[in-house]
């Protein structure tokens, strides 16, 4: 939500609402020119990179968002007991749970049709949909355990965002960089890749209440990069440097008869980030400066990884360009993991375009020693039901999934939690999503009973509520 | 384990004892966990003075004494459960001298005045006996069945007090007792609420009166309304600024006033052949004329509606997955913009939106569109087959908007718990819910009951409902943890607060009849003060209360109360025609006082708190929109009702998610009507056009207070490369060659006029030239297009002096 909170502006909100670093504003010699920036507020800037509340295990996220939610009989939560019973319902223990499609009820049992093993040292259990990724699973820390009740798409994406069912919440992305800026220079702080639009909305990785200046960027794969980046092919052939020149004339001056408005320099300076936004963006997302080799390892090679494999290998050089928080989808704008039908198959196909990729970024992130400090998280929504919708498809199921964690600060190789024998319903090391994003927040060194922002007449927290716990057994 | 507990009592000097079967485990933490049941060897009623047997030695002998009696005992018990304490008997525990002293003592740090971890507070009888997130901690007759002895006895988990010193045994014995004799507990022995004690002496809680005025209060031309209320204002913000040693501005600059005042107003700018004429009028009646001028514009209540719509968090669509359009949503924008056009009194706009088909149901059509703003929150259809819960976050929406945006209180923290700083209670948050209840959304086309699957036509209003679901308190705000009934109810704490019906004469066809009154009687504290300081805001940018929907103790303090009372109350007493507020407000020197602010003025008040000096002001999305057309002369001044839809690129609408797959047909497809101002445009919840968004238009999931007045970078190439920009600065190029065929010079000139609403300069006229004519290689008009779009991206253009 693009609304000021209960509260009174103050200069420091106002230069805080700039999107500028401040080598942008040194660079331009606003600082010393217009004698109105003080040292206070360039430290206060909203994106200016800060220490967090303590050191970090990690400085940068990248989240693999799975959209649709992915089933956790078919990947990281191995259930025999599920052939046994198949076909059969559910023990009347289970009761009745809310669902989207099907009753919990009457439905009946479907046996995953993947096999697990074990991988790695640890021996984690992995289903051979993910035989890339499997290589790394002393990596990985996979939350067996995670639930919500929200059992409908939008507001479990809400939920996993923003810790709140309702739209309008501000997104972990967003909190990230309102806790710790950025260390990005002529790029967005936190920035969204997908490859079709998703059932929630923008809002997902919106703002929320925070100042719109954390609002996620969208980074496109396609051209323009950044939307407005350029103009349309058909519009009339003006020179961009030549026009904003002449503006920026006429701000100068119009700036040196309004002194101590600081909101004056700082649109002069948006103009000139967004002009150098016009050649840093297309540059960060210029893969051919990737060896042939890295093409490879990240599929680009090939038509089913190609989309994805983009999206994790420009993940990493946001990253290596101090960009705070990437969030990247797979599955928007058609079935992807929503697999009402079709369970198997289409888990199949997703894993197809993902795992390769994926994998990919853990090697390369590892190999330039960037996944110490790199938080790479995975999972959907929601996970799915262990029971049939029509034939063959599993209906969505919040009461009990997995994610994984790896990288910056993150003890690989194990599995946390546990769902029931049939995979429904947590019941061990239960990981509410408050849990979850206290711990990722305690990665980046931020508190989550810290940082909050006053907005209703609350000191409103990413994890609600609710007392949450940081799940330190997924600490190195 | 088997076990047996005593206490004993001293009566008149003879030891008498009750006493207690355990029978349990000792539970890992080293408490007891029991089942127990009490009996007494002498009935332990209608003894005065009673007074327990504290010392270990004297339990150790009774103690044995019982293991003895235990048969009697038992027998005894199960009579005593029977029969009840002769009712004139005084208690034999004194809640003050007994009791109080232990909640004091081992409770009051979570659940003592003000306090109320897990939903429980033991300041006050009520509360107590409402008991918390677990249920009612006393049932006063029977301590076997009271939560609270369950608790601190470790009965039940967790043990109270968590994490601290157990009661005693004899402490829980008195508490017992205290509760079979009936729990009594005096009125007197209450302990107020600090939140009520801070709300009594809270300013905006405070009956509201005009305070007497700063300085020479009666001036020779104090009797003419408006102008006294001008005087007023400059009184008050000067003695503000004087107190720290700074002035008023002198005043601005006429064009710049012309431009201020017709933007403040009507969201425009001057038309361009009445800038030079309104510069070159002497006569000091010019001004107030503009003013007259301009609030008799339609485009005064298209401007001034759209504030309202933010703080009533209106759209056109329901957000989530589906995002269903609310087709007939725009009624009640046309609804508000009719209101502020005639200037309807402020006191009957807010009784029409809350009530008006109970209080005019003549006015059955027009009623229904002003009640239709509580049909117009998110839907999240995933509530669609769960009706129930539907109708808990509608009535939430209700609730929220209605107390923030009418009453400036934040009582949504008060769904699940009482308020952590004001006086507001769960009962009170559920008792504005039981308000609603008892009305129904429903398709005014097909009279069908709103807000159910399959109700595909979204023209809603509000009717009573057949039959209203009772509202509960619900403990945490779950709706599977209901506690009592709930009334229609104002928040007690208010002046003729509490139930709005007296018992026995509820009429659910008049709950929000009554509520309406309520918020408009003239002695209610809040809604003038909060009327007036949003027009202060949408004025100067900031409330006299930067939180105007905050107007409890945790808001802004004001910066100017006194000017704030004054004003409300001078609203209040002439009729709520928020026109003559515009006027007092705009004939000031306060509002006509320049921009340019002295440098002594911006070190010691950088925020401008003190108004030494009109805040400059960024155009609001809307502005930046309606402003971009009206400068190319494309914008279309006539309304419409439906909203339009302008094209967008498939680039623009990337983010626009649609089942179907085909989000440009079925969720944003352009329609015939274009060019029209903002207002009127598509507003989907889901789903904003990319340049407002940029510019900071809210979504409206939720009422928005204040607009935010970023600065980003995406909102340069926004306006440097948008495809609607771009087209704008075409057409402006178009129209400066049409209407200036023939000078170069004569062109610049109107390009100033139309752009930032004034005369050029001749070195701007000269920098223009050297832009024009320094690249001959390039096509004129390409050129030209430059120039309007450099124009549109200058600061002058968004930002007014």
């Amino acid at each position: 939500m693009f609304c000021q909170p209960h509260r009174p502006l103050s200069r420091r909100d106002l230069l805080a609402q700039a999107g500028l670093g401040f080598g942008t504003l040194a660079a331009l010699g606003v600082l010393g020119q217009e004698g109105v920036l003080g040292q206070e507020g360039v430290a206060a800037h909203a994106l200016a990179s800060r220490p967090g509340h303590f050191p970090p295990r990690a400085r940068a996220v990248i989240s693999l968002f799975m959209h649709g939610g992915p089933s956790q009989l078919d990947t990281f939560d191995p259930k025999p007991l599920l052939a046994r019973y198949a076909g059969q319902t559910l023990p009347e223990s289970f009761g009745s749970l809310d669902l989207e499609f099907t009753k919990s009820s009457t439905a009946k049992v479907l046996a995953s049709r993947r096999t697990f093993a074990r991988y790695g040292q640890s021996g984690l259990e992995i289903s051979d949909l993910f035989p890339y990724l499997a290589s790394h699973a002393d990596r990985l820390a996979v939350v067996r355990s995670c639930h919500h009740t929200e059992f409908n798409h939008s507001p479990a994406l809400y939920f996993m965002h923003g810790g709140n069912r309702q739209m309008g919440r501000p997104s972990l992305g967003a909190w990230c960089t309102y806790g710790l800026g950025s260390e990005a220079e002529d790029l967005p702080g936190y920035v969204v890749m997908r490859d079709g639009p998703l059932k929630s909305g923008p809002e997902t990785y919106g703002a929320g209440f925070l100042p719109a200046v954390h609002q996620a960027t969208e980074l496109r794969s396609a051209t323009p990069p950044i939307l407005y980046l350029n103009r349309a092919a058909a519009a009339p052939p003006l020179d961009t440097r030549r026009l904003l020149d002449f503006a920026q004339a006429l701000n100068r001056q119009h700036a040196a008869v309004r002194a101590g408005d600081d909101r004056l320099s700082a649109r002069i300076a948006a103009g000139e980030l967004a002009f150098r936004m016009q050649s840093a963006a297309p540059e960060a997302i210029d893969l051919a400066r990737e060896t042939a080799a890295t093409h490879r390892l990240y599929g680009l090679d090939r038509d089913q990884t190609r989309s994805f494999g983009t999206q994790c290998l420009i993940a990493r050089r946001l990253v290596e360009r101090g960009v705070r928080f990437v969030q990247l989808y797979h599955g928007g704008g058609n079935v992807g993991w929503d697999t009402h039908g079709n369970n198997d198959g289409q888990h199949q196909i997703n894993a197809l375009q993902t795992d390769g990729p994926i994998a990919a970024l853990l090697e390369d992130l590892a190999a330039r020693g960037l996944l110490d400090s790199t938080l790479v998280m995975w999972g959907g929504e929601f996970g799915r039901t262990p029971t049939s919708e029509g034939a063959d498809g599993r209906d969505h199921s919040p009461y009990g999934f997995s994610v994984w964690l790896a990288g910056g600060g993150v003890r690989g190789g194990m599995a946390y939690g546990a769902t029931d024998d049939f995979g429904f319903n947590a019941v061990e090391n239960k990981v509410p999503i408050r849990d979850l994003h206290a711990t990722i927040l305690h990665l980046l060194g931020l508190g989550h009973e810290e940082l909050t922002y006053l907005f209703q007449g609350l000191d409103q927290k990413l994890t609600g509520v609710e007392p949450a716990r940081v799940i330190r057994e997924l600490l190195a | 384990m088997l076990g047996f507990e005593a206490f004993g009592f001293e009566v008149f000097g003879f030891e008498v004892f009750g006493f207690e079967v355990l029978a349990g485990k000792s539970s890992h933490d080293g408490r007891r966990q029991v089942l127990f049941f009490r009996g007494a060897l002498m009935p332990d009623i209608a003894f005065p003075n009673l007074r327990l047997l504290r010392s270990p030695t004297g339990r150790r002998f009774w103690l044995a004494l019982l293991m003895i009696a235990w048969g009697v005992g038992q027998g005894l018990a199960d009579d005593q459960a029977d029969t009840p304490a002769a009712p004139a008997a005084p208690p034999a525990v004194d809640f003050v001298r007994d009791i109080k002293p232990i909640f004091v003592k081992h409770c009051y740090e979570c659940h003592g005045p003000g306090e109320e971890r897990g939903g429980l507070s033991l300041s006050q009888h009520a509360l107590a006996l409402a008991g918390g997130d677990s249920g009612p901690a006393l049932v006063p007759g029977s301590a076997a069945t009271s939560l609270l002895v369950a608790r601190v006895d470790a009965i039940q988990p967790p043990a109270m007090p968590l994490d601290r010193e157990p009661l005693s045994v004899a402490e829980i014995d008195l508490l017992r007792v205290w509760i079979d004799e009936g729990a009594v507990w005096p009125e007197t022995a209450d302990e107020a609420d600090p939140r009520h004690r801070a709300a009594a002496d809270h300013w905006a809680f405070r009956p509201l009166v005009k305070p007497p005025l700063p300085a020479a209060a009666t001036d020779s031309d104090a009797a003419a309304g408006e102008r006294l209320a001008s005087d007023v204002i400059d009184r008050f913000v000067t003695a503000g600024l004087e107190a720290a040693g700074l002035q008023m501005q002198p005043e601005a600059d006429r064009i710049e006033l012309l431009r201020r005042a017709t933007f403040d107003l009507t969201g425009l700018a001057p038309p361009p052949e009445a800038i030079l004429p309104f510069a070159a009028d002497p006569r000091p009646e010019a001004y107030e004329e503009l003013i007259e001028q301009l609030l008799a514009s339609p485009a005064y209540g298209e401007r001034w509606a759209r504030h309202w719509l933010d703080v009533v968090r209106y759209s056109d669509s329901g957000g989530y997955d589906t995002d269903i359009v609310y087709e007939q949503a725009w009624r009640y924008r046309q609804y508000c913009i009719r209101s502020f056009q005639e200037d309807k009194p402020f006191d009957r706009f807010l009784e029409e939106q809350v009530a008006g088909d109970e209080l005019w149901p003549e006015q059955a059509e027009a009623m229904a569109d002003a009640v239709a703003v509580w049909t117009l929150g998110q839907w999240p259809n995933a509530f669609d087959a769960f009706p129930d819960k539907l109708a808990y976050v509608r009535r939430n929406d209700q609730v929220v908007t209605l107390s923030e945006a009418m009453l400036g209180l934040s009582v949504g923290c008060a769904n699940c718990h009482h308020h952590k700083y004001d006086p507001v209670s769960q009962r009170d948050y559920f008792g504005l819910e039981a308000v609603f209840a008892g009305s129904e959304s429903f398709n005014r086309a097909t009279g069908n009951v709103a807000w159910v699957n399959g109700e595909k036509s979204h023209f809603r209003a509000l009717r009573h409902a057949a039959e209203p679901p009772a509202v509960h308190l619900l403990r945490r705000g779950e709706l599977n943890q209901p506690a009592g009934r709930v009334v229609p109810a104002a928040p007690a704490f208010l002046p003729q607060g509490g139930p709005l019906f007296l018992p026995g004469e509820e009429n659910p066809t008049q709950a929000r009849a009554r509520l309406a009154k309520w918020i408009t009687g003239p002695d209610h504290p809040l809604t003038a003060r909060v009327i007036t300081n949003r027009i202060w805001q949408w004025h100067f940018c900031r409330g006299i209360v930067a939180t105007p929907n905050d107007f409890g103790t945790q808001g802004a303090a004001p910066t100017h109360r006194e000017l704030l009372d004054w004003l409300a109350a001078d609203l209040r007493d002439r009729g709520y025609r928020l026109k003559d507020l515009h006027r007092a407000i705009m004939h000031s020197r306060t509002y006509r006082q320049s921009s340019r602010r002295e440098s002594a003025a911006v070190a010691s008040d950088p925020e401008n708190i003190l108004l030494a000096g009109f805040p400059r002001r960024r155009m609001e999305a809307e502005g930046v929109w309606d402003r971009l057309l009206e400068a190319s002369g494309r914008l279309d001044r006539r309304p419409v009702d439906e909203p339009f839809v302008p094209p967008l690129t498939d680039e623009e609408l990337q983010g626009l998610y649609d089942i179907g797959g085909n989000p440009r047909d079925n969720k944003w497809k352009a329609t015939e009507a274009q060019n029209r101002r903002a207002i009127y445009m598509l507003n989907r919840r889901s789903f904003r056009m990319p340049l407002l968004e940029a510019f900071d238009q809210p979504p409206n999931s939720v009422g928005c207070p204040v607009r935010q007045s970023t600065t980003v970078p995406g909102q340069a190439l926004a306006l440097l490369n948008g495809d609607f920009p771009v087209e704008q600065a075409t057409a402006l190029k178009d129209r400066l060659f049409r209407e200036e065929p023939e000078s170069v010079e004569n062109r610049l000139k109107r390009a100033w006029l139309l752009v930032f609403a004034r005369p050029i300069r001749a070195d701007e006229l000269t920098s223009a030239r050297e832009f024009l004519f320094s690249r001959p290689e390039k096509p004129t008009a390409d050129i030209w297009i430059e120039l309007c779009l450099a124009l549109f991206n200058a600061n002058e253009f968004v930002y007014l002096d």
